[in-house]
């Protein structure tokens, strides 16, 4: 069986099923009664009190000291790359160098970090906390921060997956025939937009019988998948803008030094998971950098050297993403009742994501993982055995 | 100051200029005639108004507007000689008068200011909102001219002079003259008419009243241009599958306007005039769908509306007090737009109302003759006035989630709500005359400006409270070595006082995200110019040059996404962050331009016209020294216009040619506008041919074939390219 992992699409006859299987069609877990108008977020008892670390649970449980870089990689933490094959850069120092000062990118991170922290609100942990539901007006909320002007929605609805070839004879993601005949190259508009739509206007409308806080969860999911394509694709035109190399900085870190605090978007949740994957994706930031450097050419001229940086990035930003999954795929086991769903529903989006690169490394191993990903009650999920599939597809960064 | 009387026709038979040259010609050094006004000389052979007099500037007269049918009154000015039209939207346009628009042009219609407070920086689509229908006559006076008009007027004027009533004195009883006019274009199926009544109600009192509609489709042009840096077709705008026909255009338009003149005496006349403009649906082209966005997404303007109503009194009010104009206007500007994101089940709405309340005072001193020969006299003639204005302004904005039907308002609109607008100045002219051969004129103003908005807190605004007081000058001369010459010189200053759109507006312009800046000081220009006119029976030739200063010109300046304000998002996640800012240095414009206007034999004329505007200022971004090109400036362009008419059977028959070279020579800001391909806007000519034919005043049907080569061409600046090959009909009777 060819069961590769698929996307969750939020259908209302999905989230029905879902639910029944739940067995919370109307009610949330903790009992309270679903109210549109309602403006104050239900906590479950016995959960982890928010932070603003990611809602994992604390960390890889597989050693990673055993990965090595490839002989191939750029390595400025090693002595400043003297140890490597590049030549002297400007990222040997070990800290990026932006070319513009300015960058748009680190808004889209602030706005999903607002989303997170929902800080207009006062509140330390908003919509992304899997350990209450979110109230209609936090999804309301929410979403006018991700509609925001130039803001997450304006490149979310336009981004491409750069690992897919790009469509010929239009590889215009704007225009909605291309979009539909290339549903992985326009990853954004096909794959993520409708989740996160949906997911939105469920939340808002708070009847859908959906737990909200599953809902915010794929809204969560999205949006990582979301700068996990953005930092692939901005390394790639930055061939043509280099400015578009401190968008793919930008997208990872939130704008950020690799030792600054405050760090946003994905790099906060692989930071707070696993600090090895962490630097190595730096690492692959900082070849990217190196190579547009050393390669001052406009457009870009060594497409090998860009190359061997982008992949570099590609496979430590994998891992990360990895990470991230399998310490949901973990939280599930010990979640609540009420909290699982959301774990589920964020892993079962963000699956699909890997499936590529699961499936080149071992299709047997991606068909497993898909298969055990394809259920419906957290309880029947073996997160162990999905976990030691990931493992075994992603072990280092 | 306008002292023609209304109803006051000019001869159709022959163009002003041609007969004003052949009367030239004709009466020799006797050309000076009497003003029969004032029982004074007056220099006669000008085309245009007293209020250009000696000042370079250009006219399109009521038949040019028949004969070219333009699609709006900025349409109706390419072919004036310093004049470019650019359009951001099928249904907008702004002109750029010797290398400026938006802020920094004047609109004034029937003397009464248009210009409103939230004029933004760069274009405009304000006078699209003046129906061409209801115009007589468009005048654009060239260069700085804030002494006669107060602020705003750096580049220049335009006036639009609109058609009076018939009001005949020899006339009793009622007399009624209907009218109607349709039009059909195919480039973009513009399908509309207009119907009118021309009144008169007994001896004194005259009725003009008319309304008119138009449903344009999309535009289909001759297909997309190329960038000259890459070849490549520029993302705006966005084509159809036909590869001709851009998305983003289309609209629909009303119009009505009335207006009512009672002759108190022979040369005393009250004017109650409405004008009122609806265009709905009108989408913004480069953002419809935006370059870089789904190509569903669409910002329209729902609604762009103005109603303009004032009275007035005109005419000579004794010997003392010639050619009074003292005007109470009221004008409504209101505009509402609507982003719609369909892929993300939102819209973005916003509105903004303008309401001006103006009274202007002007007049003129009769001529006085202070010494010399009745040959050659020494007079002297003075014009004077005082005009105020105040704006006020309603602002929101708001997002919709179209899926939930849930609305929510953001704290501010794009200008702050309630934020007001106080202008005005006083301001003396005068002109010295020596026989006829020399006018001296010297005039200034003092101005002043007041403004103030609330602070918003949830948006980070800062309160404004700012007022300018300023004084500025002109003088010029003309000297007419013989009947035929004239050499002029002229020394004028120009002033914008900031508006609220400087001191206020968050907006995402072409070029990126602009903030307000609630800090800054007037731009002052000075406009030195030099032209020479000869009118001969047949050639008449007009050449201007000039230089134009602009101290502290209100420009953008570059801002890093951490000089954002505060709770302001888009700014930050915008590509380009502006804000407005007094340049530190001085910027110039410099350029020329010129007319040659033939008369041929067996009734064939040929108009041709160049125009170059060259612009420099210093560099906005911190530590460049090296000047930079001004923003948007048109390249070297022209005209070439050729008709042959048959005065016995009304026939006429025109070809014209626009034309324009490269412009590669983009200012920073430039680089970074959706609307300039990379590298720059590729040159273009342009070949329209007419036909038509005219029946007295009572039938007139005419043909254009617009861009008979088919060629793709763009205006500088523009987001959409111009109408490929098409014809446009139109049809007007009158009884």
């Amino acid at each position: 069986m060819n069961r590769s992992i698929r996307p969750v699409h939020p259908s209302p006859s999905w989230a029905l099923a879902a639910l029944l299987l739940l067995g919370c069609e109307t009610t949330p877990p903790d009992g309270t009664p679903v109210d549109a108008g309602a403006d104050v977020p239900t906590a479950d008892a016995g959960s982890v009190p928010p932070t603003d670390a990611p809602a994992v649970d604390g960390g890889a449980d597989v050693p990673t000291a055993a990965c090595a870089p490839l002989a191939s990689d750029y390595t400025p933490r090693a002595a400043m790359s003297s140890t490597d094959t590049w030549a002297a850069c400007v990222s040997d120092r070990g800290e990026y160098v932006r070319f513009d000062m300015s960058t748009s990118s680190i808004a889209r991170t602030t706005a999903f970090e607002r989303i997170h922290l929902d800080a207009a609100n006062g509140r330390s942990a908003g919509l992304f906390d899997p350990s209450r539901d979110p109230a209609p007006e936090e999804f309301t909320a929410a979403r006018m921060v991700y509609l925001e002007p130039e803001g997450l929605d304006s490149r979310l609805v336009r981004r491409t997956d750069e690992h897919h070839p790009q469509p010929s004879p239009s590889n215009d993601c704007r225009m909605a025939g291309v979009v539909a005949a290339n549903p992985d190259y326009c990853a954004g508009p096909a794959r993520l937009l409708p989740i996160i739509t949906a997911s939105f206007r469920d939340g808002q409308l708070g009847t859908t019988g959906t737990p909200p806080r599953v809902l915010a969860a794929r809204i969560e999911a999205s949006l990582l998948w979301f700068f996990y394509l953005s930092v692939y694709k901005e390394s790639l035109t930055c061939a043509t803008a280099t400015a578009d190399c401190d968008s793919a900085w930008a997208y990872y870190t939130g704008g950020v030094q690799r030792g600054e605090a405050r760090h946003a978007a994905l790099s906060r949740y692989v930071l707070a998971l696993e600090p090895a994957t962490h630097d190595r994706i730096w690492d692959g930031i900082l070849a990217v950098r190196c190579w547009r450097d050393l390669d001052r050419a406009n457009p870009a001229a060594d497409a090998v050297l860009r190359e061997r940086a982008r992949d570099q990035l590609d496979r430590a930003l994998t891992r990360g993403v990895a990470v991230v999954l399998r310490s949901r795929l973990r939280a599930i086991a010990r979640a609540s009742a009420a909290e699982a769903p959301a774990h589920l529903a964020f892993v079962q989006v963000i699956a699909p994501l890997l499936d590529r690169v699961a499936r080149a490394r071992s299709a047997a191993d991606a068909d497993r993982l898909g298969s055990l990903l394809a259920v419906t009650d957290p309880r029947s999920l073996d997160a162990d055995g999905a976990v030691a599939t990931l493992d075994r597809l992603f072990p280092c960064p | 100051m306008r002292a023609r009387p209304p109803g006051c026709r000019r001869p159709p038979a022959r163009r002003p200029a041609l007969a004003a040259a052949l009367g030239l010609l004709s009466a020799g050094t006797a050309a000076h005639a009497q003003d029969l006004d004032s029982g004074t000389a007056t220099v006669r052979n000008e085309r245009g108004s007293a209020e250009a007099r000696g000042r370079s500037s250009g006219e399109v007269t009521r038949e040019e507007l028949e004969e070219r049918a333009p699609r709006s009154s900025p349409d109706a000015l390419r072919f004036v000689p310093g004049v470019t039209i650019q359009q951001t939207a099928h249904g907008q346009a702004s002109p750029f008068v010797r290398g400026l628009t938006g802020q920094q042009v004047l609109l004034l219609f029937d003397g009464v200011r248009m210009n409103t407070g939230v004029y933004r920086q760069g274009p405009n689509q304000y006078f699209f909102t003046v129906d061409a229908q209801s115009i007589e006559r468009l005048e654009v006076v060239r260069g700085s001219a804030s002494v006669r008009w107060g602020s705003d007027a750096i580049g220049g004027a335009v006036l639009a002079t609109p058609r009076e009533p018939t009001l005949d004195r020899a006339r009793r009883g009622v007399t009624l003259h209907p009218g109607a006019r349709l039009r059909y274009g195919t480039a973009d199926a513009e399908l509309g008419g207009r119907a009118e009544l021309d009144a008169q109600l007994g001896r004194s009192v005259a009725v003009l009243v008319g309304g008119a509609y138009r449903d344009v489709g999309p535009l289909e042009s001759s297909g997309p241009i190329r960038a000259l840096a890459t070849g490549r077709v520029p993302p705006v705008p966005y084509f159809e599958a036909d590869g001709r026909t851009q998305r983003g255009t289309g609209f629909q338009e009303g119009t009505f306007d009335a207006r009512a003149v009672v002759r108190l005496r022979h040369d005393l006349h009250a004017v109650a005039a409405v004008y009122g403009y609806r265009q709905y649906d009108a989408p913004r082209t480069d953002l419809c769908p935006p370059a870089y966005g789904s190509d569903r997404e669409c910002l329209r303007y729902e609604e762009q509306f103005r109603t303009l109503a004032y009275a007035a009194l005109r005419g000579n009010a004794g010997p003392r007090v010639r050619e009074l104009d003292v005007v109470l206007s009221y004008q409504r500007s209101h505009e509402r737009r609507r982003l719609d994101r369909p892929l993300s089940a939102a819209t973005n709405g916003f509105v903004d109302d303008v309401d001006t309340l103006g009274l202007a005072v002007r007049a003129a001193t009769a001529r006085a003759r202070l010494a010399g020969t009745p040959a050659r006299p020494l007079t002297l003639r003075a014009r004077y006035g005082v005009e105020a204005y105040r704006d006020g302004v309603a602002s929101a904005s708001w997002i919709t989630f179209t899926d939930v039907g849930i609305t929510r308002r953001y704290s501010r609109g794009q200008y702050v709500d309630g934020a007001r607008m106080l202008q005005g100045g006083a301001w003396l002219e005068a002109e010295l005359g020596y026989g006829p051969h020399l006018r001296v004129r010297a005039g200034a103003r003092l101005a002043g400006a007041a403004a103030s908005a609330a602070a918003d807190p949830t948006s980070a605004t800062q309160p404004v409270d700012t007022s300018a007081l300023a004084g500025l000058g002109r003088a010029g001369i003309e000297w007419h070595p013989s009947a035929a010459l004239a050499l002029l010189a002229n020394v004028d200053q120009g002033l914008r006082v900031p508006n609220l759109d400087d001191l206020t507006s968050r907006q995402q312009a072409g070029p990126g995200f602009q903030f307000e800046n609630p800090a800054l000081s007037p731009e002052r220009s000075t406009t030195y110019e030099l032209g020479a006119r000869l009118r001969l029976a047949w050639l008449e030739v007009e050449a201007w040059g000039y230089a134009m200063t602009l101290g502290g010109a209100i420009t953008r300046a570059l801002r890093a996404a951490a000089e954002c304000p505060a709770m302001t998002p888009q700014c930050a996640a915008s590509w380009s962050r502006f804000q407005l800012i007094n340049a530190t240095g001085v910027s110039v414009v410099a350029g020329a331009e010129g007319s040659i206007r033939l008369q041929l034999p067996w009734g064939v004329s040929v108009v041709a016209t160049a125009a170059y505007a060259w612009g420099e200022g210093p560099s906005t971004e911190a530590g460049v020294t090296a000047r930079v090109p001004l923003s948007r400036r048109p390249p070297l362009n022209g005209t070439v216009e050729a008709r042959w008419r048959h005065t016995g059977t009304g026939v006429y028959v025109g070809a014209a040619m626009r034309w324009a070279a490269d412009q590669t020579r983009l200012a920073p800001s430039d680089l970074g506008d959706a609307r300039i391909p990379l590298g720059g806007t590729p040159g273009y000519a342009v070949l329209d041919l007419r036909v038509g034919w005219r029946w007295r005043d009572h039938l007139r049907a005419g043909v254009s074939l617009e861009n008979a080569l088919d060629s793709p061409y763009r205006v500088h600046g523009s987001s959409i390219n111009g109408p490929g090959r098409s014809l446009l009909f139109s049809l007007a009777t009158r009884l």
